[in-house]
């Protein structure tokens, strides 16, 4: 349990520094910073019980706005993900997948619209509290969807070269 | 109490997301001048919606002490505007009382209205009554607290009136048909009058004031045979649709009573 935890810790930490030392200054056509932390929520353990990962969830935006100076919109974003999760997993891998404890051996198909699902819905979020403001709907719809694209290649990539190495 | 137990297990991962989210706002909240600012517009909006029924309910309620309020402060105008029209000499001769109509007739020969303030507020006989718009008729009987004023639509009442431009006076009084028009007779017509000239009290009885508007005229007849105007004015005052009179108090009327009584004797 402890090693469990450890382990959970050790990635948290590990995305976050990737993230904040080179995804969050990236800066793709002045705009795009691909959200890789968004691995945490793709790769924590299905079966596992659900209020502890939205705590962690919180604690680990709470953590990226304390770091990258944003006002709550890391900590709002990672926690309505972390509670929709379930509601995209039944949506893009079937009703039977939460039997299975971690993202593998499904078909790609599945995998990519997961991904996408839960980029795009973190992406819209963030983005609409990063705003705030009704009258940047276009702004906010373009950075969502340019930013939300360069994230669901990276994290696909990720996941294929993480499967391929195991 | 185990049920709720039950609920709040049950639903615990809402809970828990409820909970943070509102800790997640208001972190945004504290940290971002920008999001304080427009989470502060948001519940301004939000409140603003909440209370503005119960905001208009409560404004309802209130329109009868407000409309009270509206009308002495309206009184205060009236008799700074009266008592301004007068010459210096006699600035502050007379004193207005506010008073609330509660009956008045238009479809009778002599009708009558009977007003809300009595000998208690210091009405007596023969007090003017004009409203905002102009004059309205004097008061008849007293009692403590109410008293009967003779309308202008009273076949009896005769009031002192004087053609605007020429300054020449007649003697106004009801035709008894329309309660929107009274006649003004006894105008020389050495005097050039107009359709649409203006009228006003002529000054020349205890009653009212110089210069309170009566109405305009609308049509004129010359009476060939003794040589005066008989002139159908149109009041501005709608006499059936009163709610709130003034009742002039002349400080002078007394005095001025007396004089008239021992020179006339």
């Amino acid at each position: 349990m402890i090693k469990e935890y450890a382990l959970i810790f050790f990635n948290l930490f590990t995305l976050l520094v990737i993230h904040i030392v080179f995804f969050s200054n990236l800066n793709l056509f002045g705009i795009v910073n691909p959200s890789v932390f968004l691995l945490f929520i793709l790769l924590y353990k299905f079966d596992s019980e659900q209020v502890n990962f939205i705590v962690f969830s919180f604690l680990y935006g709470m953590l990226l706005d304390l770091i990258l100076q944003t006002a709550g919109n890391h900590s709002i974003s990672m926690l309505f993900i972390s509670f929709l999760r379930p509601t995209i997993i039944r949506f893009s891998l079937g009703d039977n997948f939460e039997n299975n404890s971690i993202l593998s051996n499904i078909r790609f198909y599945n995998k990519a619209i997961f991904i996408s699902s839960v980029t795009l819905i973190h992406q819209i979020i963030f983005y609409s509290f990063e705003f705030f403001d009704f009258l940047m709907f276009f702004e906010i719809i373009k950075l969502t969807i340019l930013n939300s694209l360069f994230t669901v290649i990276i994290l696909l990539g990720f996941l294929n070269f993480f499967r391929n190495k195991s | 109490m185990q049920r709720i137990i039950n609920t709040i297990i049950r639903f615990k991962n809402f809970f828990v997301f409820i909970f943070l989210l509102i800790v997640s706002l208001s972190f945004s909240y504290t940290r971002s001048d920008f999001h304080e600012n427009k989470i502060n517009n948001f519940s301004l909006i939000i409140s603003s919606n909440f209370y503005k029924p119960f905001y208009n309910l409560k404004s309802y309620l209130q329109l009868r002490e407000l409309n009270e309020k509206l009308m002495e402060e309206n009184i205060l105008l009236k008799k700074e505007k009266l008592n301004k029209k007068l010459d210096s000499k006699y600035e502050n001769n007379y004193d207005l009382i506010l008073a609330k109509v509660i009956k008045n007739s238009t479809k009778l020969t002599r009708n009558n209205l009977i007003i809300n303030k009595g000998k208690k507020n210091g009405i007596k006989r023969d007090m003017g009554v004009i409203s905002k718009d102009g004059i309205v008729g004097i008061i008849n009987e007293t009692s403590k607290n109410y008293s009967s004023v003779i309308s202008i639509l009273n076949k009896d009442l005769k009031i002192n009136a004087k053609h605007n431009k020429s300054n020449a006076y007649g003697s106004l009084e009801w035709n008894q048909k329309d309660p929107t028009v009274v006649e003004l007779n006894d105008i020389s017509i050495d005097n050039e009058i107009f359709i649409g000239d203006t009228i006003s009290t002529g000054g020349m009885s205890f009653y009212f004031p110089n210069n309170i508007p009566i109405g305009e005229i609308n049509s004129i007849k010359i009476s060939e045979n003794n040589g005066f105007y008989s002139l159908k004015v149109k009041l501005f005052q709608k006499m059936n649709n009163i709610s709130y009179v003034y009742v002039i108090e002349n400080f002078n009327y007394g005095e001025l009573y007396e004089i008239d009584k021992n020179n006339f004797k």
